[in-house]
């Protein structure tokens, strides 16, 4: 719940009251066993489920020394960024929602609802896939789903396509966006932003880059120049609204670029490591989810797991300060915070 | 009365009963039960099609309640006096695991309590989380419900009284 102060149709003064800090699916964590423990994490953040997963899953797979193999690396890597690409879709209909640009929210839900499906055919759930285990994936991926991803992708590049035709000549939702809470690089740093965050505001910081786990280690591809609309693509830096909104369009290009890549030279072996005994060791793992860090710290008796809308809590009310009054539902979308977390479950 | 009065008369009158007949859902739904909410409202579901309008914004203007996500009993308050809000006939559609019985955080040691501790449910929808095409058939139970149903005890005994007189 949100007590806002106005001077004029300006913020003058916001005070936000969170919700309960603990969240109940830490206890449940706490009394499962470590192979089940990874299974349950999905229902953290359900648009970055398989993040929360494969931080959970390497939490634990680090510090007992067990190697995935080659197969599920790249298995993991593939089902991560497909749900990349869904939570971008996901931001950008909230964007669209709060700007009240009904026929753009209704494109985008529709793409939305095609990476539901795909993901529902590779893991057999639409949201929560469960798809990880400790040690690999617990789901081959046969030729025939291969050859889904391949048509999802031909169907995604034509679907794109038409809608940043759309979107790119409106100019009435840009000059919206244009401008809108521009942040710095450093501010960017201080609050742990993601990819989105830090690349729109000329800083460019992904720990799939920079930490190298999974099968991220093709470092060209994370500086690649896409053939169509090259100009809408070249993601400006001014770290505001508008530049965060094509640096979610550069994401999807860059995930199904990744994707296709990984398909194509998917290799053969095992998709699961031998795992004898995994024991709780202290550990914290960052994985690079969508909006931005998923941190799973295990210790002997406790299980936390962090996301970018928890730790952006200290900073909501400093960044709405002096904003106009109609903007804030746009801000809370763009920064990929949930609303519902500050109205719901209050203690 | 003219027959361009009467027209209008009887349109509105029609217009008046397709308007009794659209619901409007208030959302209090939230986590991963959200997401497929939200699918079946937009055009690849599409509930309008269904007699039920864009969730309201106010809770004043809704009367069909759809409740979803854990609730935390510190919540049970709020959400009593959201549902003494509503207006006219009243129903509530609980979906999701969470809401139905508290699972998979019931056992936690939380205070995460089952929606029917707080409200009268009228249609469940299990699932973790349902499908879009299960919470659309929890719309139409809603609509079943609340179709003034027929009396057939009462039309016997009506039509035995007729033919005795």
């Amino acid at each position: 719940m949100f007590d806002i102060t106005l001077n004029g149709d300006r913020i003058q003064k916001v005070k936000a009251s969170w919700g309960q800090g603990y969240r109940p699916l830490w206890r449940v964590l706490e009394n499962l066993e470590p192979h089940e423990a990874v299974i349950w994490s999905d229902r953290f953040s359900p648009m970055e489920s398989i993040a929360c997963e494969w931080a959970l899953a390497m939490a634990f797979e680090r510090p007992n020394g067990i190697e995935v193999p080659l197969r599920a690396q790249y298995l993991r890597s593939i089902y991560a960024e497909i749900q990349r690409i869904g939570w971008a879709f996901h931001t950008l209909s909230r964007v669209f929602k709060s700007v009240g640009h009904e026929v753009h929210y209704q494109c985008v839900m529709r793409l939305r609802e095609h990476v539901f499906e795909l993901q529902e055919s590779l893991s057999g759930s639409r949201i929560l896939p469960q798809i990880f285990c400790i040690g690999g994936v617990r789901r081959e991926m046969s030729i025939g789903e291969a050859k889904k991803i391949k048509s999802f992708l031909l169907l995604l590049e034509y679907e794109i396509r038409l809608h940043l035709k759309r979107v790119s000549q409106d100019q009435m939702l840009l000059q919206r966006l244009r401008g809108l809470l521009p942040l710095t690089a450093e501010q960017c740093r201080q609050m742990k932003m993601g990819t989105v965050f830090s690349q729109a505001s000329g800083h460019f910081e992904d720990l799939r880059h920079d930490e190298g786990y999974g099968v991220y280690d093709q470092m060209e591809v994370f500086y690649f120049k896409p053939k169509e609309n090259p100009d809408w693509f070249d993601v400006k830096t001014q770290g505001d609204a508008l530049a965060r909104f094509r640096s979610l369009f550069f994401q999807i290009k860059q995930s199904m670029s990744l994707i296709e890549r990984w398909v194509e030279k998917l290799p053969g072996g095992e998709i699961q490591a031998s795992v004898n005994q995994c024991e709780r060791l202290s550990q914290s793992v960052q994985v690079e989810g969508g909006s931005g860090l998923i941190v799973a710290k295990v210790t002997e008796k406790k299980i936390r797991l962090e996301s970018h809308s928890m730790r952006l809590r200290p900073y909501i009310e400093h960044l709405l300060n002096q904003t106009l009054i109609d903007d804030m539902d746009l801000i809370l979308a763009h920064l990929g915070f949930e609303e519902e977390e500050a109205d719901l479950c209050g203690d | 009365m003219g027959l361009k009065q009467r027209l209008s008369q009887k349109l509105q009158h029609l217009m008046d009963q397709v308007e009794n007949q659209i619901n409007t859902p208030y959302v209090l739904v939230h986590g991963c039960c959200s997401m497929e909410v939200e699918n079946a409202t937009s055009s690849t579901y599409d509930w309008r099609r269904l007699g039920f309008a864009s969730p309201a914004k106010n809770i004043e203007d809704a009367d069909v309640l759809i409740v979803g996500g854990w609730i935390h009993e510190s919540f049970s308050e709020q959400m009593k006096s959201v549902y003494s809000q509503m207006r006219g006939k009243k129903s509530v559609i609980a979906i999701g695991a969470c809401a139905l019985s508290g699972a998979p955080y019931a056992k936690s040691g939380e205070k995460v309590i089952p929606v029917t501790d707080v409200l009268p449910v009228d249609v469940f929808v299990p699932g973790c989380p349902p499908r879009p095409e299960a919470i659309l058939e929890a719309i139409q139970s809603v609509k079943k419900l609340q179709k003034p149903q027929k009396d057939h005890k009462a039309m016997l005994y009506e039509a035995l009284r007729i033919r005795g007189n």
